[in-house]
């Protein structure tokens, strides 16, 4: 049977309350647990397609395809163990595997990688074959790296092994991963490769809420502003890209693990100052910009955004940021592309709390 | 089921042809949405029909209301309609309102002629009345909200209770209200550089629900539904 993701959300998600969208400036997913994993609750953050789309781009010219697709590898792996580690104390017996397989592969979908419509286990030889849509990212990449290190993620999880993955492009445009005993390449150091991940949620018990009649996600909805089809969620046409709220914090590890924490940078400066750019074409004053872009990250998840301009300088202080301990230079470039592009004037903040970032200008 | 025309054409059409005739229906929204707005078209559709319509501002001083009527182009229309007595308008404040609430909802029933009443808005009156900390005190504010149902339904009569909404969230004015309308018109808008209003209709008793939600915007000549994309 075809999974439709549109009917998913709507019926599995959203009326069933799992995934939360009516506070501004936060949105949740919870999960009520499966097979002995206990209940948990995380923050989704949506980020435009574009924002990776230009990082990979990026990423392809500095240091060539095959260090690029290493590294999404790595870091699709690293997105999809943080996430399942909500999903400790799962019976991961033999008898469960193909039911535990079907699963997760619904919950990631809800996470920005691809619907599987088709999924083959050999559980006896340890070969798996997943068959899909191409997801929002790689369609236009065409990198399937990340997609094949969340798969790994999630069958060494399962399976308590370190297990790789492959992918290829089927002759009818759909995605194949294949998994298969022979791709393990090294012994499985379970405890190392958690560590190496950046382990913190946001502590949602100090959610903040000061009814700054900011948009929520619902709110957008309701007034088609994001659209929900078999392909995910859409703001103004353009493709959102769920994701846990650390994802942008393992990119900005690994990027800066091989040395491109300055790639990084460049890329995600540039991606935002251009998608804002985009959002305040039609508006010519700073007030209107400001207006439009806390609305927007509001509805995104991506916390309450306050601006104060001063006779020189300009504050952003963040209420419910979407940082944990492990990204925290995602948020100030973030927010620095989108002054650039509202005062276009390179700006570069400078990070004075966890919370507030201030730039000064120049007399 | 006999239908009672909105006064907006698409709103007709969204509710397959008007408001079911003798139906209580509530338009909710935040400030700013045009909620009075879409009360005038109301009554004043009512009045162009020969339907005698009360409008009563519980809210806002008459002079408020004709700086309002001014605004747009059937001003001149709503007037003439007034004088002929097709239109009343009775603007009170909440003390003279409390001494005065049944007996003008009494008189509402009694008088066959008036076919279509406003509130506006219906529930902030109750509000002023509820002390919030004395359970007993709220339980009275549901019995009169109860109270004031039971004279204002009836066959021929189409009311339509302004309910405001406030944009904090954790206050919440709807008492039972939802609940005891036939039917709710909830509008609400966007701000996102420029202000987008839109109407949804979640509840309408013997209608086929629309799913749609509708954009509009508030121009000279009242109410208009902008194009869908």
């Amino acid at each position: 049977m075809t999974f439709k993701f549109r009917e998913y959300a709507l019926n599995k998600m959203l009326a069933t309350g799992m995934l939360k969208i009516n506070k501004p400036g936060i949105v949740t997913y919870s999960n009520s647990g499966f097979l002995g994993s206990r209940n948990f609750k995380t923050r989704v953050i949506y980020l435009l397609e574009e924002t990776y789309v230009s990082l990979y781009n990026d990423t392809l010219k500095k240091i060539g395809k095959v260090r690029a697709d290493e590294l999404w590898y790595k870091i699709g792996k690293d997105v999809a163990m943080r996430y399942l580690l909500n999903f400790k104390g799962m019976d991961k017996s033999s008898k469960n595997l193909e039911k535990i397989i079907r699963y997760f592969s619904i919950i990631f979908s809800s996470m920005g990688i691809p619907v599987f419509n088709e999924i083959s286990v050999d559980s006896k030889k340890l070969k798996f074959l997943f068959s899909g849509t191409v997801p929002p990212i790689c369609a236009v990449t065409k990198s399937y790296s990340y997609v094949s290190g969340m798969v790994s993620g999630m069958m060494s999880f399962i399976l308590n092994k370190n297990i790789e993955a492959k992918s290829y492009i089927s002759d009818d445009n759909k995605i194949i991963v294949f998994v298969d005993n022979l791709f393990e390449e090294k012994h499985f150091q379970c405890e190392k490769i958690f560590s190496e991940i950046v382990f913190h949620k946001p502590n949602l018990e100090k959610e903040k809420c000061l009814f700054s009649g900011l948009s929520s996600f619902v709110d957008f909805f309701k007034f088609k502003i994001i659209e929900l089809d078999d392909d995910g969620f859409k703001l103004h046409g353009k493709n959102l890209i769920p994701q846990e709220v650390g994802t942008p914090g393992i990119f900005s590890n690994n990027y800066s693990k091989i040395g491109e924490g300055d790639l990084f940078e460049k890329s995600i400066l540039k991606s935002s100052e251009k998608i804002c750019s985009e959002f305040f074409s039609c508006h010519k004053t700073t007030e209107k910009k400001v207006r439009v872009i806390r609305n927007i990250c509001s509805a995104l998840g991506l916390g309450e955004i306050y601006f104060t301009q001063g006779k020189n300088r300009v504050t952003v202080n963040l209420l419910n940021p979407f940082f944990t301990k492990g990204n925290p230079s995602f948020v100030p470039l973030f927010f620095s592309g989108i002054l650039t592009a509202m005062y276009s004037e390179k700006i570069k903040l400078e990070s004075k709390t966890d919370v507030k970032f201030e730039y000064i200008f120049e007399q | 089921m006999q239908r009672e025309k909105f006064g907006i054409k698409e709103i007709d059409t969204m509710l397959t042809g008007g408001l079911p005739k003798g139906n209580v229906v509530g338009i909710s929204g935040p400030p700013g949405v045009g909620k009075s707005i879409f009360a005038l078209h109301f009554i004043l559709q009512g009045a162009r029909e020969g339907k005698k319509g009360v409008y009563i501002s519980l809210e806002e001083p008459r002079r408020n209301l004709d700086n309002m009527i001014k605004g747009f182009s059937f001003a001149d229309e709503f007037y003439k309609l007034e004088e002929k007595g097709l239109i009343v308008v009775r603007c009170f404040n909440y003390s003279d309102y409390e001494k005065v609430n049944m007996d003008l909802l009494e008189k509402v029933q009694e008088d066959k002629k008036i076919e279509r009443v406003v509130i506006d808005s219906f529930n902030c009156f109750f509000d002023s009345l509820d002390t919030g900390t004395i359970p007993e005190l709220n339980t009275n504010v549901r019995k009169l909200i109860n109270s004031s149902f039971s004279y204002i339904r009836k066959d021929n009569l189409n009311v339509l209770l302004v309910l405001e909404k406030h944009e904090n969230s954790i206050i919440n004015l709807d008492y039972n209200i939802p609940y005891l309308v036939d039917g709710l018109i909830k509008l609400d808008y966007l701000d996102l550089g420029v202000i987008e209003r839109r109407v949804f209709i979640p509840k309408m008793r013997w209608t086929n629900q629309y799913k749609e939600s509708k954009g509009y915007e508030i121009g000279n000549d009242g109410i208009y539904m902008t194009e869908e994309q």
